[in-house]
């Protein structure tokens, strides 16, 4: 792969992006910001120019709206180009309110799947006009095998891992490479409802550094931590009468 | 309630925990004592409190600005020395103090007026730190700088987190020229060896020494004394240092012995030939070499160890060191972790600020049978000198006595913010009732 030097990011205020963008500022990159949160953007502008960014670029609206899709991206690529596009946002929903209020569930379905789609459309077609360049995604471990304490966030990451892997096929032979990120369990304020004890938490530094290297030696999947492959993959073989008794 | 310990893994607390994204997430409860910590390394009870309200500032980790023609760095309080060194060093400075361990916070550093190799010229990190941003309960954020709000920040510098939260700081930063150090390691025989070779190594910007706790007789004192200063080969590329090895469990009690650590204790002596080695070393191993080991403090086992930390005064220290020295080594309870370095006449504005001119020396021990009556020992030997020992290294010190040996420690305690306390503030303040 060669170096990056110019990366946009889409959820730039999210736990694990920023800690992506500080590595990328750190390397003297050219950085692009979009989020819906401008107040939280400005702290991350003065950050990582502080930590050596060569130019931070902060864009903010609603990332999951078809019409400021439009526009945003429109802003975001008016000059120059990109060697790496991040797409880092999401919603982590409880499961428990969206059985009682299903009309929620679409709602989760855009933010996390649909509206997603239309960002990798997008900025895929972009690259490719350069034939270079990376798209790395977002997903989750929870979309590998649904379970009842989270199947409607589990299934958005599904139908985007499933995506994904058309969409890797599709542009295979290109200058244009496609990464899914699936992380485990990590330590962010998104899952601060959890308890978080155990080993199985990871800090998103960590899994900021996983994902640098994983573009850096062009893989098309990867699970961070590294472990999470081996679990789900015993996830995934598991019978359904054991599935079924596990409390996950 | 999560359970929560400090490096020492001696004592245990319960309490509950916040972990705030921003600074306005960061609340100081009113219903009960509050304690920001950082990535508690400090070994005893100065970060930890029961059945409080711990503020974990480990997700505060932004740089508000970093002037690199001046040196100075501003950030939030909760990011680590590390992360400072991975964007201060590619610019050419580096931090103007640091402790022997890299995973620390800003904040931590703060609270603790942490020292280094280089006390003997440089003083302790107060000296450096230009400005806090000081959130209290009982008012609005305060800015305090060694000239405005001075005395808030003395207090705070050293201050163990009791005068509020430290948000953020701002920091001056020492120039390199290189990551690299050219270094000597000396071997020195006994104690007077080690003071002589300290007073000629002055003009060294960074002196310290390893000393055999565990050898007697004719070999008391005997140890290796390392120098540094960096180089000026203009390479200033940062490489992310490599943890090379992880301990993943607690060692079984059994392996770390008075017979192992002998052995190791001999062959470290032995395992440099010459009297001086000189060699080129990278920064990060000749300031940080423990680092690289991923939870050492799991090598003395699930009962976890103490660290005891003292300085004595220049004029009675051979005597008071070899004394010293004499009790741990007939206990055959000392470690092969044990320190010895020269303090400086620099005084920190610190309140409760450790060093002073003189020696330090610093051990580990096991936490083992008998361990608290070698620590009470060597507490007399201290105070009989009119030495002081470390509240951040220590789990155990009798309040009694470190009233003693910080006779501000009631100006501190006026600048407390009323919200907060610690395990060992508590510890402090209950000797006052009884």
């Amino acid at each position: 792969m060669k170096k990056i030097n110019s990366v946009l990011i889409i959820g730039a205020t999210s736990s694990i992006a920023n800690e992506v963008a500080r590595l990328y500022a750190v390397q003297k990159c050219d950085l692009t910001l979009l989020a819906r949160n401008e107040e939280k953007l400005k702290e991350i502008k003065s950050d990582l120019t502080a930590r050596g960014a060569k130019s931070v670029k902060c864009l903010s609206g609603n990332l999951a709206s078809k019409k400021t899709i439009e526009e945003l991206f429109t802003k975001a690529t008016a000059s120059g180009s990109y060697d790496l596009v991040l797409i880092a946002y999401g919603v982590l929903c409880e499961q428990e309110k969206m059985e009682q209020k299903p009309e929620l569930i679409a709602d989760v379905i855009n933010t996390n799947f649909t509206s997603v789609t239309l960002w990798c459309e997008k900025t895929v077609n972009f690259l490719n006009e350069k034939n270079n360049g990376c798209l790395a995604v977002i997903g989750s471990v929870a979309g590998d095998r649904g379970r009842k304490k989270n199947y409607v966030y589990g299934s958005t990451k599904a139908a985007l891992d499933s995506y994904l892997q058309g969409l890797t096929q599709r542009f295979d032979d290109t200058g244009v490479h496609i990464l899914t990120i699936k992380p485990g369990f990590i330590d962010t304020p998104m899952t601060d409802k959890f308890d978080k004890g155990g080993p199985l938490w990871a800090k998103p530094e960590d899994v900021a550094q996983d994902i640098v290297k994983a573009i850096d030696k062009n893989k098309r999947v990867i699970y961070t931590p590294w472990f999470w492959f081996f679990i789900m993959f015993v996830i995934k073989q598991l019978p359904y009468f054991i599935f079924k008794r596990l409390p996950i | 309630m999560p359970k929560i310990t400090s490096w020492g893994k001696v004592c245990t607390v319960d309490s509950s925990i916040a972990y705030p994204a921003t600074l306005d997430d960061i609340k100081i409860a009113k219903n009960k004592p509050n304690l920001a910590i950082g990535l508690r390394r400090s070994y005893g009870t100065s970060c930890l409190l029961d059945n409080g309200n711990l503020i974990d500032m480990n997700r505060l980790r932004n740089v508000i600005s970093f002037d690199n023609k001046k040196g100075i760095f501003h950030a939030h309080a909760g990011i680590s020395l590390a992360e400072i060194l991975s964007i201060i060093i590619p610019a050419g400075w580096f931090l103007p103090v640091t402790p022997g361990t890299k995973f620390v916070t800003l904040g931590g550093a703060i609270a603790n007026d942490v020292h280094g190799k280089n006390h003997h010229i440089n003083g302790t990190f107060a000296k450096y730190v230009k400005s806090i941003e000081l959130q209290r309960s009982d008012t609005p954020l305060t800015i305090c700088t060694p000239t405005k709000n001075k005395q808030m920040f003395n207090a705070t510098v050293g201050g163990l987190g009791l005068t509020g939260v430290i948000q953020s700081a701002k920091i001056q930063l020492i120039p390199i020229r290189s990551t690299n150090l050219i270094t000597e390691d000396i071997k020195f025989y006994n104690i007077d060896d080690f003071l002589t070779l300290s007073e000629e190594s002055n003009d060294w910007p960074y002196t310290v020494a390893w000393v055999d706790c565990m050898s007697q007789g004719h070999s008391l004192g005997q140890g290796i004394f390392s120098r540094g200063k960096f180089i000026e080969d203009d390479e200033l590329e940062y490489v992310p240092p490599q943890q090379k090895l992880s301990i993943p469990f607690d060692v079984p009690n059994f392996v770390l012995n008075t017979a192992t650590v002998k052995m190791f204790n001999y062959l470290y002596y032995r395992k440099q030939f010459d009297d001086i080695k000189e060699r080129l070393q990278n920064y990060d191993s000749f300031f940080y070499p423990l680092d690289s080991i991923h939870s050492w403090n799991r090598l003395y086992g699930k009962n976890g160890f103490y660290q005891y930390q003292c300085v004595i005064p220049k004029k009675d220290a051979k005597d008071t060191l070899e004394e010293l020295l004499d009790v741990i080594s007939s206990s055959g309870q000392g470690s092969f972790l044990a320190v010895l370095k020269t303090f400086g006449s620099i005084k920190s504005s610190g309140l409760l600020s450790f060093p002073m001119e003189g020696v330090t020396l610093a051990l580990d021990f096991k936490n083992s049978d008998g361990i608290l009556d070698l620590f009470s020992k060597l507490d007399d030997i201290v105070v009989s000198a009119k030495g002081r020992l470390y509240p951040a290294k220590d789990g155990r010190i009798p309040p009694a006595l470190f009233k003693k040996f910080y006779p501000k420690w009631e100006e501190l305690e006026d600048c407390r913010d009323s919200n907060i306390n610690s395990k060992f503030w508590q510890s402090v303040l209950s000797d006052e009732k009884n």
